[in-house]
């Protein structure tokens, strides 16, 4: 049920104690709780009541009562009375019960100082929710209707208390501030581009009409200056707050008044605009904005008094002109000086005005999807996964010359590995999953799959691969279970553990296994997600990698298993039970490019890779079916290496006989 | 094969304790777990999620996923912003989500089981109640004699008609899942987080699920009014008239009998545990319109559910 509401109509009812005002029911002890770094207090005023907490001579936050602001109750219905602090940013500063009526916690040892260990939590949490820097956890026994209800009061106040005193106006797109006044230095205005300058020399304007400059090339033909006056915080401090709001009343309602003014011997006044034969027009000035271009008469505008001692009206001349509504005065506009020559040439210099932010009301920013959130927190793990994935794309690019070299390609291989392992699957949790996969598929639009922005890019990495190359570029490669499996297959082989290879026939069995895991999680998936994400356990890369073994025994003995399975068998997880390597498999088929070097020779009657296939991915004839191949390589080390591979070592052999025949 | 000799069988001895080695390593290297925690408003009640885990960035991406799936349930079941229950009060019908669907059906099943004391049709006296209090806390005659019409023309789960493709409201009749879908929600969060591997944690969203026990090994406690009550992989919630009054004496709050319209004389509290919060939730709600004498039989149909119901002077166990 509607809480606010709730509160509300608590406010309507007659119940608790009169209480003392506010300074009194704040003793020193509750203040040092509820506020321990202030300064000086201020009165007790306002509505909702509160006290402003001075630092310096500037407020920072303000002490409220719940009881004053919200009367809202507990389990009792006399309304409790917890004093707090909120900041100008909306994070409690601290909070403390100083009467309540509550039945199950009044006088009660245990729970009563858990209340207010409960409330003195709340310091440093956002009115607007958020993750909770501290937890005390058996606060699960503080869900109580008391605690949670004082909680909750709190928050509402608090909300309540700033929404009074912080009264930012209310926007629904940007929207010129014309209320919100502030003092502002002549400097400040200059210096922010509320107020443009322009210096137009007599050589600047001989240049522009094509005649000789009259005096001085560098003798100062005007000092222009000009501003948009509208908002009150710009015009007042330009002209003085008084002037600002008399002249403001003299222009119609919502018009746009801009101010210029300029000193030196060319004025932008001219004298047209007091002569009927010329329209009451002035001809040395106009606004342009977007290509239209305002020119003004004599009734859109007023002179301005010049006789200050410095600032816009110490000019030798200063005027307001209003401008229609059709002139934007958020967007860039462009005072032109119109200058014109003895042969009636008219040239403009053109002064740009763009209105500073500050004074322009935005409208309160929407809170930023979750996706975004998770991609800003996520951005340093995404530019390594992406050095990573760079690092992965030169090494197929140039696959040929790393598999030139053994000892290269060892290093590199297991260096990689190493770091799948070790930073992608347990430092950043990043384990594409079967899981995802189902997600993927059953609800293909939805933003939640957007929440694991490294998962997004190694799916979307794969997925590319699957299609270019096959399922092994992840499965060999970026899979952290995959190459955990391997790495320790490496420890096993040097410690001259025993391997056992299932025969041909058995082997095409077992790999039915990885097909009809995937099958059923997919098709399990959509009947019930849930049941689904559960029969997802037979993958243990949330126990090996996620969750880094802290799991409950029975699934890390599971994970231990397969691993031990890996010692004898290499990769049997991979090769015979992944669905998510099931999945990729049955798709590897379609792939468009065959990297992986053979000769006639191969198969027959060369079997030399077939044998140091690890996961005897390569038949009998010397085909490599790729949806069993892991892209490990090894057999393309074996194919360039002149002593090892029979038909160069054979190749090899003739040419030796051949220099020896020619020099016989 | 090889033969087995003396160095292959201590080799392979070496890997058998090497293994279980390495994965205790693995799980020593990590920081010491601790507590992390999220507070939000959800449905509009303030909740809580509460995490253990070592893994600070693996716990912040579960409470993203959290809060995400959260908003997603706001959006069919809140009463109070565009959601697909808003607009079947507002249309009268709506094609439904798969999740309005199944909370729908789960509110009419135990609708059937509490004889009616259950009704996802009362939001109609919510709003004459609310209209009345909003404005006055004094109780005008006639205010029972008026819930009372509204509740024979407009409260009646029966004629509600849910089906995959179409939910329909009779003209006149609104819903309010506001007895049922804090539960559901708060088992769908916790179902995410247990798929994510997390092994101890409190989903606290009006209702409890407790994922798992205390890290400390002994159960989560929570305290009610019906006294501390220990959860491990189970849900409570707690129900009681007096948690939203509409006026001082409490006779007026917003558990409704639909018989009647008026509200339901309940007892002072009942806290439902069950496997699901879903579940514990609804059967808090119902327990109160039925009272306990009755309570059992509702139960019956939920195995695993228990309720403590305190009134006034007694407490009971059932």
């Amino acid at each position: 049920m509607p809480r606010i509401v709730f509160l509300l109509l608590t406010i309507l009812f007659a119940g608790a104690a009169d209480a003392a005002t506010l300074r009194e029911r704040l003793t020193p002890d509750v203040l040092a709780i509820v506020m321990p770094a202030a300064e000086r207090l201020g009165a007790e005023e306002g509505s909702p009541p509160a006290i402003a907490v001075y630092k310096g001579s500037e407020i920072v936050a303000y002490l409220f009562s719940t009881l004053d602001v919200v009367r809202a109750s507990g389990y009792s219905s006399v309304p409790f009375d917890v004093i707090a602090g909120v900041d100008l940013q909306g994070r409690i500063t601290g909070a403390k019960a100083v009467f309540h009526a509550e039945p199950f916690v009044v006088n009660d040892p245990v729970r009563q100082p858990q209340l207010d260990t409960f409330l003195a939590r709340e310091a440093g949490t956002s009115i607007r929710g958020g993750v909770v820097p501290a937890l005390t956890p058996d606060f699960v026994a503080g869900a109580t209707v008391t605690a949670r209800a004082m909680r909750g009061a709190v928050a509402d106040a608090a909300r309540l208390v700033l929404r009074a005193r912080i009264p930012v106006p209310q926007v629904s797109e940007p929207t010129l501030d014309h209320e919100q006044y502030r003092r502002q230095t002549w400097s400040e205005l200059l210096a922010e581009g509320a107020v443009v300058r322009r210096r137009i020399t007599a050589g600047e304007v001989a240049a522009a009409l094509g005649t000789a400059p009259e005096g001085a090339p560098d003798g100062l033909t005007t000092d222009l200056y000009a501003a948009l006056l509208t908002p009150a915080a710009l015009g007042g401090s330009l002209i003085g707050l008084n002037r600002y709001n008399e002249y403001m009343r003299r222009f119609p309602p919502g018009a746009q008044v801009i101010a210029v003014a300029s000193s030196g011997p060319y004025d932008f006044l001219g004298d047209d605009y007091v002569r009927a034969a010329k329209g009451y027009r002035f001809n040395r000035i106009r606004v342009t904005q977007e290509g239209r271009s305002y020119h003004f008469v004599n009734g859109d505008f007023l002179r301005l008094d010049t006789r200050a001692h410095e600032g816009f009206l110490s000019q030798q001349y200063a005027a307001l002109f209003a401008l229609p509504p059709t002139f934007d005065p958020l967007k860039e506009w462009r005072l032109e000086l119109l200058v014109r020559g003895a042969d009636a040439k008219e040239v403009a210099f053109p002064l740009p005005y763009r209105l500073p932010a500050s004074y322009v009301l935005l409208p309160e920013a929407k809170p930023t999807p979750l996706w975004i959130e998770a991609w800003r927190d996520a951005r340093v793990d995404i530019a390594i996964l992406i050095a990573a994935l760079t690092a992965l794309t030169l090494i197929f690019v140039f696959q040929d010359r790393l598999a030139r070299s053994r000892v290269a390609h060892r290093v590199v291989r297991t260096g990689f590995l190493l770091f799948v392992v070790v930073w992608l699957g347990w430092i950043a949790g990043a384990q594409l999953s079967i899981i995802n996969l189902m997600h993927y598929v059953t609800a293909p639009l939805s933003a939640a799959n957007l929440l694991e922005p490294l998962i997004v890019i190694i799916a979307a990495y794969t997925l590319l691969s699957l299609i270019l190359i096959g399922r092994g570029v992840f499965c060999g490669w970026l899979c952290p279970f995959g190459a955990l499996q391997e790495l320790l297959a490496q420890v096993s082989r040097a410690l001259r553990l025993p391997q056992w290879t299932p025969g041909a026939a058995l082997e095409s069995r077992l790999r039915w296994g990885k097909y009809a895991a995937a099958a059923a999680l997919l098709i399990l998936a959509f009947v019930s997600i849930g049941t689904a994400e559960s029969a997802a356990e037979i993958e243990p890369f949330k126990t090996a990698i996620t969750a880094k073994f802290s799991r409950a025994w029975p699934y890390v003995l599971y994970a231990g298993a397969l691993l031990a399975a890996g010692l004898f068998t290499e990769r049997a997880y991979c090769r015979f039970l992944c669905p998510l390597g099931g999945v990729l498999a049955a798709f590897d088929r379609f792939h468009l490019l065959d990297r992986l070097r053979r000769r006639a020779e191969c198969g027959s009657p060369c079997r030399l890779c077939e044998a140091a296939c690890p996961v005897r991915a390569i038949e009998k004839s010397g085909k490599i079916v790729t949806a069993e191949c892991f892209q490990c390589l090894d057999c393309q080390v074996e194919y360039f290496d002149e002593q090892r591979c029979p038909p160069l070592v054979a190749a090899r052999r003739l040419e030796r006989n051949g220099k020896v025949a020619a020099h016989a | 094969m090889h033969k087995v000799t003396r160095r292959r069988a201590f080799r392979i001895m070496a890997a058998a304790a090497g293994l279980p080695l390495l994965i205790a390593g693995v799980r020593a290297a990590q920081p010491k777990p601790r507590f992390f925690s999220w507070q939000g408003d959800v449905l509009g009640a303030a909740s809580e999620l509460t995490l253990w885990h070592s893994d600070e960035a693996l716990a912040r991406r579960a409470m993203l996923k959290a809060r995400h799936e959260i908003a997603r349930c706001e959006s069919i079941f809140s009463l109070y912003r565009d959601s697909e229950v808003t607009r079947l009060n507002r249309d009268g019908v709506v094609r439904p989500s798969p999740e309005l669907l199944e909370v729908i059906d789960a509110s009419q099943r135990l609708g059937e089981l509490s004889g009616g004391a259950f009704d996802i049709t009362v939001q109609p006296l919510w709003q004459v109640y609310e209209r009345h209090f909003w404005s006055r806390s004094d109780v005008a005659p006639d205010i029972l004699a008026r819930a009372r019409d509204v509740a024979r023309a407009q409260v009646d789960f029966r004629r509600v008609q849910a089906g995959a493709r179409r939910v329909e409201l009779p003209p006149g009749m609104t819903i309010t899942l506001n007895g049922i879908a804090q539960g559901y929600i708060t088992d769908r969060v916790t179902d995410l987080l247990r798929n994510d591997g997390f092994e101890h944690a409190v989903v606290d969203l009006g209702e409890w699920r407790a994922l798992g026990s205390h890290p400390e090994g002994r159960p989560w406690r929570a305290a009610t009014r019906s006294g501390e009550i220990d959860l491990a992989d189970n849900a409570l919630a707690v129900s009681a008239g007096s948690g939203t009054p509409f006026e001082p004496s409490g006779r007026f709050h917003h558990i409704f009998d639909p018989a009647t319209g008026a509200s339901a004389p309940t007892p002072t509290e009942v806290a439902v545990i069950a496997r699901r919060a879903m579940i514990a939730d609804a059967l808090a709600t119902a327990i109160c319109v039925v009272g306990e004498e009755r309570a059992a039989q509702l139960l019956a149909a939920y195995p695993g559910a228990r309720a403590i119901v305190t009134s006034q002077t007694t407490r009971k166990a059932t």
